[in-house]
């Protein structure tokens, strides 16, 4: 095996520019793979350490309504019925005074958690106990404490809604994991008690976490209605639940970059073999058997793919650091509050990025390779046989790529719902169009053949680059679809924004939206303050806003409660009902509003019916109209608030709306409202305009690493193109050389290079267009359904395809300009001794 | 010189399709080469002297015929066998040298041994007498592309013997060369084989190969008959 291994590696080091392409190329591929399932792994982490309770994780949660649940029940449990194993907790959130940091407040009752729990960490349960002792006290990571600037034990100063408290920190939170530390980082634990008076939550629980699963099956028994038994890994699953379609999203993408690192490989496999056809034959002839020639080229695929997996790994955790902040970030503003600080990087991770990029590097070099093998001693040494067998098979490809089509549009057909059979649908549609590119470029360079026949350089150009269709075709092909990826991927995020962007001129008419601040409390906007709102001359109208969350097993329901009129209804663009019917039902017979992906996640439609977790148990609500909504992928509720308060016993308002005179000047309200009455309130607000800018943010930001993959699959493609193409002009230097010898100028030849580089360039763009238009179409109207919900309105823009056509002009031009400088400077006499 | 025949040929046909028409390139050649015996095949380009090398080699298969090669039916034999048998017994001297650029003079020369399984220190001491043979001694660790033309036919020559084949083809060898370096290759082309007791034969144009050899063929219209 010796001679084949030296071989295998001598090729390497010979087309050593090539090599170091395509090791960048396919380490990217598993880097930006790795980085994605880093940052994926790390936020799961994050999130699983943060929604444990203090006393490990609970075998079930007791849940009341949208005020929690009243503490009497929970002494009931423990005193009457002599359930040991549940412990109360009380949540909510606290504003540090001096740097406006949100603390999440979490009160347990120390003395309640169960004996293992105590057991586990004696240090941490001696620190609790002290809470018990003093009401006012709290515990906080040592973490926590730096980043509030606070000595432990120290003082702390909060804001809670518009009251003040001072709060002692008497301990430090023992932590013995980082992901946990990171999930404690904006967290102070407090006895039940003093959470209670400090939230003003006298007398109520947010939940019951109960550690004993012998006691969660009696207690299905004692519940009232109002109140539900959730399992509690619940939790943990409904956040991976909401976040499966944006981390399936991110995975395919990243396999979007692996995948054109892949063709990176393929392609320089492929010329890499048709370059040593002759060698081939020599070997075949010499006595070497066709395994021994897979052998050999497999060597050196999987030699390019252990350097790859060296630098794609080295690369890929610098690349975590990055990745990591954007889906945080991403996390954070769609879904729930997050904190990571560092990347969890496992060997299960490391490994399985590496293999999946090996594997497709193997995978992608086995054609090639099974190709080498059947080169055939007696033909190998004629090029004209291979270019005729090349464009013999044209066809062949062509018609192959429309059964991968037909594939395609089977997956679609018979998949339903599912979002990885979208993926392989798309795909699919990737691999039909790669086999269909090669025909299409002759049809395209002939085209480009009679538009420059006036020219001897026009003519030797298209002229070349047919005759090489061996090589060419591969090259093309490959840059087309990497480009096709950015016009698809492009006009997607395009398309999405002008959605977005409609939705909210229609959803966002409010002048002026007013809100809690970090500090929110649960008693909300007070009646007071709502009717100092309206009674402001400027006001015309106010509506007011709820938001609730119920949770379910595996997700979170999402209840708007309003208090619209006939004309603040409208607002809502309804898809599917009829606007006067539903705001009748809406209006008068207490049905809801649901959004698209609301409707989407639970196969509803209008005139069914839906069911809430009412205080006297479950009720069923007619669906009044389905309504396009972008501002969450689990969907909302919509329900008119008058028929809300018959169902829960809730008059909180955490939102307000106000609708100004046509006359009135929205800043100088604002001006006027903010430093006094909002600011004691500790309330916010925002105008009209600032709400959507905020929003178009976020949108952008959530983009951001969609934005980021799609640089680096671009920079990927870029690679193999020039890879490739210098590969193919450099092959050709005794041609060059014949030209310089019968009287082409350095000049002239460095201008054939050039055209030729970007003909080939051309033509790749424009091949990639029709493929990212299906690929955009595939991605707003499989992709974003199947993940999210919503539908979206495809917006065309002629910048994203003027960007791939410059794009792939000024690849193929790059492309050319190491040959260019190398075929000018080379003499002609060297040149065309050398093959 | 050995009576018992290396290469026979029996009835062999051989056909190609030329777009929609055929064009039969040999034609019931009948030939015996002696074991030990060097022959030179003559004709004009197209004539079918690559093709008759190819059904030789075990490359190609007859249409209709027997190849008996050292008392072996190629053409009863898988492309696997065939494979394994070129390996063993033949070896091969090309116009264009077909030295593997990414091995070095050694390396090439040590290839066949390698894929015969011949144990290092005895492939070593079989290089250096080879190169010493074609003088090449001080060129070892050179790589082919820093080799002249004739320099490097004469490695092919050297690697062509290196695993003591019973049978060597060569084609063209000296069409690339100028008439200067032919003569050296040709001196040793005609030597060497037969020094190690192998069969030549020789597809050629050069007279002067004709000329040293122990019989020409001369191939015709599909056929095969003594110059």
């Amino acid at each position: 095996m010796m001679p084949f291994v030296r071989m295998a590696l001598r090729s390497l080091a010979r087309r050593w520019p090539q090599t170091i392409l395509s090791v960048i190329g396919i380490g990217l591929g598993i880097a930006v793979m790795l980085a994605i399932d880093i940052s994926n792994d790390s936020a799961r982490r994050a999130f699983e350490f943060a929604s444990e309770g203090m006393g490990g994780q609970a075998e079930a949660i007791i849940l009341g309504g949208p005020r929690g649940l009243d503490e009497d029940f929970y002494r009931q449990l423990r005193l009457r019925h002599g359930v040991r194993g549940i412990s109360p907790v009380v949540e909510g959130w606290a504003e540090e005074s001096a740097t406006g940091i949100a603390l999440k407040i979490v009160g347990i009752d120390p003395l309640a958690l169960s004996q293992p729990t105590r057991q586990q960490d004696a240090r941490g349960w001696s620190a609790l106990t002290e809470l018990v002792a003093r009401p006012e006290s709290a515990l906080m990571t040592a973490d926590a404490a730096r980043t509030l600037g606070i000595e432990i034990p120290g003082d702390l100063e909060l804001r809670v809604g518009n009251r003040r408290a001072r709060i002692a920190v008497v301990g430090a939170l023992p932590v013995q994991h980082e992901a946990r530390a990171n999930a404690l980082r904006n967290v102070a634990v407090m006895d039940v008690g003093g959470a209670q008076t400090l939230l003003a939550m006298p007398g109520r629980l947010s939940r019951i976490e109960v550690h004993d699963a012998n006691d969660s099956r009696r207690l299905t028994a004692l519940l009232p209605p109002s109140l539900r038994l959730v399992p509690g890994l619940s939790q943990a699953q409904t956040m991976r639940q909401m976040t499966r379609s944006f981390r399936i999203n991110l995975t395919a993408l990243s396999l979007l970059a692996v995948v054109i690192g892949a063709f990176l490989v393929y392609n320089t496999m492929v010329i890499s073999v048709l370059q040593r056809r002759e060698q081939i034959a020599t070997l075949r002839t010499l006595g070497v058997t066709r395994p021994e020639i897979l052998a050999t080229i497999m060597i050196e695929a999987l030699a390019l793919a252990a350097a790859g997996m060296v630098f794609g790994t080295l690369f890929g955790v610098w690349l975590s650091h990055a990745l990591l902040q954007l889906v945080t970030r991403t996390i954070n503003d769609l879904y729930f509050s997050l904190q990571v600080t560092a990347p969890a990087i496992s060997n299960w991770t490391l490994a399985k990025s590496n293999a999946v990029g090996v594997l497709a590097a193997l995978g992608a070099a086995a054609a090639p390779a099974w190709e080498a093998t059947r080169v055939s001693p007696r033909l190998a040494f004629c090029r004209s046989h291979l270019e005729s067998t090349t464009r013999s098979w044209l066809g062949r490809w062509a018609a192959a790529g429309l059964v991968v089509w037909a594939v395609a549009a089977a997956i679609l057909w018979v998949s339903d719902r599912s979002i990885v059979a979208g993926f392989a649908a798309l795909f699919c549609l990737i691999a039909g169009f790669a086999l269909t590119v090669p025909m299409s470029m002759v049809s395209l360079m002939r085209g480009m053949r009679r538009l420059l026949s006036d020219s001897p350089y026009g003519r030797i150009a298209t002229g070349g680059i047919l005759a090489s269709l061996s090589r060419t075709h591969v090259a093309v092909t490959a840059l087309a679809v990497a480009l096709s990826a950015t016009v698809g991927v492009g006009i997607m995020i395009g398309s999405f924004r002008t959605s977005v962007n409609t939705w909210l001129g229609s959803y966002l008419r409010a002048d002026i939206y007013v809100s809690q601040g970090t500090g929110r409390t649960n008693d909300g906007i007070t009646p007071a303050i709502i009717a100092a709102l309206r009674k402001e001359p400027a006001v015309r109208a106010v509506t007011t806003g709820r938001w609730v969350r119920f949770t379910e097993p595996g997700r979170i329901l999402r209840l708007f409660v309003v208090d619209v009129d006939r004309y603040s209804f409208e607002n809502f663009q309804l898809r599917k009902g009829e606007v006067t019917q539903a705001w009748q039902r809406f209006n008068e017979r207490g049905a809801v509003l649901v959004s698209e992906a609301f409707a989407y996640h639970r196969g509803l439609s209008v005139g069914d019916s839906m069911s809430l977790p009412t205080r006297s148990g479950t009720g069923r609500f007619e669906v009044a109209a389905v309504f396009r909504d972008y501002g969450s992928d689990q969907g909302t509720v919509v329900m008119h608030r008058r028929h809300y308060e018959r169902h829960w016993d809730d008059p909180v308002v955490d939102s307000v709306a106000l609708y100004l005179r046509p006359d009135a000047d929205s800043q100088a309200l604002l001006a006027h409202l903010e430093p006094g009455m909002l600011k004691q309130s500790g309330l916010q607000a925002r105008s009209n305009r600032a709400l959507r800018e905020l929003s178009l943010a976020i949108f952008d930001r959530t983009f951001a690493i969609t934005g980021v993959l799609r640089l680096l699959t671009v920079i990927i493609a870029v690679v193999a193109i020039v890879s490739a193409l210098a590969a193919i002009q450099l092959e050709r230097a005794r041609e060059f050389a014949m030209l310089r010898a019968t009287g082409v100028t350095r000049r002239g030849l460095a201008g054939l290079l050039m055209g030729e580089g970007a003909l080939m360039g051309l033509a790749a763009g424009i091949l990639s267009l029709p493929l990212g238009l299906m690929m955009s179409m595939v991605l707003i109207s499989v992709i974003n359904r199947r993940s999210f919900g919503w539908t979206i309105d495809m917006a065309l823009s002629p910048e994203h395809f003027l960007t791939a056509l410059l794009l792939s002009v000024a690849a193929g031009l790059v492309a050319a300009v190491y040959p260019a400088l190398r075929m000018t400077s080379a003499l002609t006499a060297e040149g065309l001794r050398h093959e | 010189m050995s009576t018992k025949a290396m290469v026979v040929l029996s009835g062999v046909s051989k056909r190609f399709r030329e777009g929609l028409s055929e064009r039969r390139v040999l034609d019931g050649v009948d030939a015996t080469i002696a074991a030990g015996e060097f022959v030179a095949i003559q004709g004009r380009s197209g004539s079918g002297k690559t093709t008759l090398f190819n059904l030789i080699a075990g490359l190609d298969m007859p249409d209709a015929g027997e190849v008996y090669v050292d008392g072996h039916a190629l053409t009863r034999l898988s492309d696997r066998e065939r494979t394994l048998f070129r390996r063993r017994h033949l070896g091969f001297v090309f116009q264009f040298f077909n030295l593997i650029p990414t091995l070095t003079v050694r390396e090439n020369l040590g290839f066949s041994l390698d894929l015969n399984g011949v144990a290092a220190a005895k492939a070593d001491s079989i290089i250096v007498t080879l190169l010493e043979a074609v003088g090449l001694a001080g060129r070892a660790d050179s790589f082919p592309d820093r080799l002249s033309g004739g320099e490097q036919q004469r490695v092919a020559i050297a690697r062509a013997l290196a695993h003591a084949p019973r049978l060597v083809l060569a084609d063209e060898p000296t069409g690339n060369l100028d008439q200067e370096t032919e003569s050296g290759v040709l001196a040793l082309l005609a030597e060497l084989p037969r020094l190690r007791g192998a069969t030549l034969v020789v597809a050629t144009h050069s007279a002067e190969i004709a000329r040293r050899a122990d019989r020409v063929l001369l191939i015709r219209d599909g056929r095969l008959t003594a110059a």
